[in-house]
């Protein structure tokens, strides 16, 4: 009888342990930072090309400034997603 | 087991915790009468069927008293996680709200510094490089320098023709490379 007590009790406390699991819920993926006035992810854009009837230096000179920027533009969105997501990290990662 | 589990324990969403209670301190209370007070003579009469139903409500007690304190940590741990969850979801957005604004300023600042650039150079090619020079603060030399600078860019510009073959490989260079994804 007695046995059969610590069986059935030992068998029963088992039971405890096999409650289920705590809840692995975590928060929603991040959306990404968009464009103020388009409202989209930012893109880089395609770089200028000089027109092939250009006869003056200041044209091609104006061309390969408006390529630096759109260089730097996407550097500062590579930049910005790096920013991004470190600090995205930094959150999710908080406790 | 396992699987069994939870069709057990299903029985604590409407069972009230006092029933649970109840069960269990009457299992211990009878588990203690059937065995230890078994001298007494109305216990002793009935002692086997005391010790089995207190052993069975103390097993039922206690493997629900151990559903509910499991319970109650799997609500605290869960409520824990969602409000955790609610303030990382902020966090996020008011992250994103802040890099997005960011990211416009410094573009804007790279538009502006790419067209005054552009517009500098525009008026020296069109200006007069005496009266431009006159309108900049600068010393006599550096004026003397930067009016010779705007006469040769002048001159550059009237006499330079630009090869179309050298106008080729900029584009080409310009080109985006085969393979890379378009946006």
């Amino acid at each position: 009888m007695k046995l059969a007590s610590i069986v059935i009790l030992t068998f029963l406390l088992s039971g405890c342990s096999m409650m289920p699991k705590l809840t692995s819920a975590k928060p929603k993926f991040p959306e990404p930072f968009t464009d103020q006035k388009t409202q989209e992810m930012p893109k880089c854009e395609d770089l200028k090309m000089v027109p092939a009837d250009t006869n003056n230096l200041s044209s091609v000179f104006k061309i390969i400034v408006e390529n630096y920027t759109l260089y730097w533009k996407c550097s500062n969105q590579v930049d910005g997603w790096k920013e991004w997501y470190e600090e995205q990290k930094k959150i999710y990662d908080s406790k | 087991m396992c699987p069994y589990i939870n069709t057990y324990m299903w029985m604590l969403s409407f069972l009230p915790d006092f029933v649970i209670h109840l069960i269990f301190i009457a299992g211990v209370l009878g588990t203690i009468a059937g065995f230890v007070l078994g001298f007494i003579p109305m216990i002793s009469r009935y002692k086997l069927p005391i010790q089995v139903i207190s052993l069975v409500l103390l097993s039922a007690g206690l493997w629900f008293e151990g559903g509910l304190a499991n319970e109650a940590r799997y609500k605290a741990e869960h409520e824990r996680l969602k409000a955790e969850i609610v303030r990382k979801e902020a966090e996020a957005k008011a992250l994103n709200t802040k890099l997005s604004a960011a990211s416009a300023e410094r573009d804007a600042a790279i538009a502006d510094r790419g067209d005054k650039i552009i517009q500098t150079v525009d008026r020296y090619i069109k200006g007069d490089p005496v009266q431009i020079v006159k309108e900049i603060n600068l010393s006599d030399e550096e004026r003397a320098k930067l009016q010779q600078q705007i006469e040769e860019l002048q001159k550059a510009e009237k006499e330079c023709k630009i090869p179309s073959l050298l106008i080729e490989q900029v584009n080409a260079a310009a080109e985006r490379p085969q393979g890379a994804k378009k946006p």
